[in-house]
């Protein structure tokens, strides 16, 4: 879906949720959002992130893991 | 009451009460809800956050502050009421780490998704943060940089202290203490 807004002019999305478009500065868009308590706002970049984290934690070999917590029992060299 | 889940660490007999449950899942896995605490090794602060449902998601995850004098994590009203917490001794944090593939003197911590944890009402949530400073940081060098040179000083200060010894005090309880093998066949 696409819309066109101007700034000053917000939407509705579902019954809890208002999106308004503040203005422009440079190359930033400023938006004002309103949601609910329960509602959490990320950006999309950083959600990407931690997903990539996750997927780089989930990855790693049994045998990296057991020689990761050995290493940190042994004094620095 | 216990429950038998494989894991990637193999079999385990864990307890029923140490499963924390994620009301979002995780970043990418948000329909793995349900995770219990395993340690990799005595004494060492590294953990396997483990899917009670599937045995291949364990991410591997520590106590920053093993390693960091200081993490501050943001989190929004949002946050703390899906956590149902008031204050922040309520909860305890566990970064993601990772391992480049055989190179675990290399391991590091992800600081972009703390995992949040209210440990008495065992509910967790990944918390996405929009870093300003440093998002990674070598897990062998913070740790080395804690102390003159000895990278298991601050667990040994913390023995000392009187915390749980090789665990951070806070994730003693919800660490599954049972780590008795069974004998399903992995």
């Amino acid at each position: 879906m696409i819309l066109k807004r101007r700034p000053g002019e917000s939407l509705y999305l579902g019954e809890d949720i208002r999106v308004t478009i503040l203005d422009v500065q440079g190359r930033h868009i400023r938006l004002g959002l309103e949601v609910p308590g329960h509602v959490t706002v990320y950006r999309e970049e950083v959600y990407r992130r931690v997903e990539a984290e996750n997927r780089c934690s989930l990855a790693a070999s049994a045998e990296d893991v057991m020689q990761a917590a050995t290493l940190w029992n042994e004094p620095r060299a | 009451m216990t429950l038998t889940i494989e894991t990637r660490l193999g079999c385990r007999v864990v307890d029923r009460d140490g499963i924390v449950h994620f009301p979002r899942g995780l970043a990418g896995l948000e329909t793995e809800k349900d995770y219990v605490l395993l340690a990799v090794k005595q004494d060492a602060p590294l953990l396997i956050l483990q899917s009670v449902t599937n045995r291949h998601i364990g991410l591997l995850v520590a106590d920053p502050y093993s390693f960091l004098e200081s993490y501050q994590v943001v989190f929004g009203e949002a946050e703390r009421a899906l956590l149902r917490i008031s204050s922040s001794e309520e909860a305890a944090v566990l970064v993601t780490v990772s391992i480049p593939s055989g190179e675990p003197d290399r391991a590091t911590l992800n600081l972009t998704g703390p995992i949040v944890i209210n440990h008495a009402a065992r509910l967790g949530l990944q918390i996405p943060q929009r870093m300003r400073t440093r998002a990674k940081v070598d897990l062998h060098t913070e740790a080395g940089r804690l102390s003159a040179g000895c990278r298991h000083l601050c667990f040994q200060t913390r023995r000392e202290a009187g915390e749980d010894s090789g665990m951070p005090g806070r994730f003693a309880e919800l660490v599954a203490k049972d780590v008795e093998r069974c004998d399903c066949p992995v």
